[in-house]
């Protein structure tokens, strides 16, 4: 049987504590602002996409796309 | 003591010294204790802080939403934000079980870890707080609204891990069950065989399989 590598967001350590939200969002917010700088098909972003999907409940996405869409995402896109 | 007990021997000082009060040494004796506790409390709140910390990069995240049950989302794999493993896991009503079943531990729908893997558990609430808790595995982790907590776990040994919801929320919410979960496999093949098809018929695939089922299916139960 092959091995395969499992990967998920990393630690960081700019939020080293127990409460990650603010590390769920900003991953999130990286993702589009890397988007918005590189073009809807970057793959250097996919990464930060990766790390968000990992992180953010998905209630929590969902809410926040839904609010881009709307323009009332209250983040720094 | 031993001053008190030269200054009032009845031979050596007949005539004892009277001490009323002394202004200088009861203010010491008072600022002097209050100090040492702040010594004791930098070191003691650096390394309540760093025993959060996640030390090793985690290799799985797994997201425990809070509901009057619990509702699981492996995301780690997806290539869009719709596409999570998610189900939810509710507890075998008591006359339900089968056979061996544990009465109001066992769930429909266990969350399954890979063994001996860091793993980064992710614990918030769709509604009010509730508490995820896995007393075997030593974790407990606050799930407080608006709020995404992270704790680490470590299973070390393959088998069956019983926790509860340690917030209590409403009726019955004592008897909310965490995880069922089962630490399985020494290799991290866990998800790929069980995801990616080739290994669809493999028994684990069928778990996975199980659960992903369960959210179409039982989704909307109260």
């Amino acid at each position: 049987m092959a091995e395969i590598e499992l990967k998920t967001a990393p630690a960081d350590f700019r939020f080293p504590t127990t409460n990650q939200t603010r590390h769920c969002f900003t991953r999130y917010i990286e993702y589009h602002k890397c988007l918005n700088a590189k073009g809807e098909d970057a793959s250097e972003c996919q990464k930060f996409a990766r790390y968000y999907r990992s992180l953010c409940p998905m209630e929590w996405v969902e809410k926040w796309n839904e609010q881009r869409e709307n323009g009332t995402f209250p983040g720094p896109l | 003591m031993v001053r008190a007990l030269w200054h009032f021997h009845e031979q050596k000082n007949p005539i004892p010294q009277r001490i009323v009060h002394g202004t200088t040494i009861e203010i010491i004796r008072t600022i002097f204790p209050s100090i040492i506790p702040m010594f004791i409390a930098i070191p003691s709140f650096a390394l309540l802080y760093s025993m959060d910390e996640v030390v090793v990069d985690p290799a799985i995240t797994i997201k425990a939403i809070g509901h009057q049950w619990y509702r699981y989302e492996y995301s780690d794999y997806n290539s869009s934000d719709e596409q999570s493993l998610t189900f939810d896991s509710y507890t075998i009503p008591e006359d339900d079980p089968e056979l061996g079943q544990l009465r109001l531990l066992e769930v429909d729908n266990r969350v399954v870890v890979p063994a001996k893997t860091h793993l980064r558990m992710i614990v918030t609430p769709a509604d009010v707080p509730h508490s995820w808790a896995v007393p075997s595995s030593g974790v407990k982790c606050d799930a407080v609204p608006g709020r995404s907590n992270q704790t680490s776990i470590l299973v070390q040994r393959e088998g069956v891990y019983y926790g509860q919801c340690s917030e209590i929320r409403g009726t019955n919410h004592a008897f909310t069950r965490a995880p069922g979960y089962i630490g399985r496999l020494l290799s991290p093949l866990w998800l790929s065989r069980t995801t990616r098809g080739r290994g669809a018929s493999h028994p684990r695939s069928k778990l996975l399989q199980r659960a992903a089922g369960a959210v179409g299916s039982r989704g909307a139960r109260q």
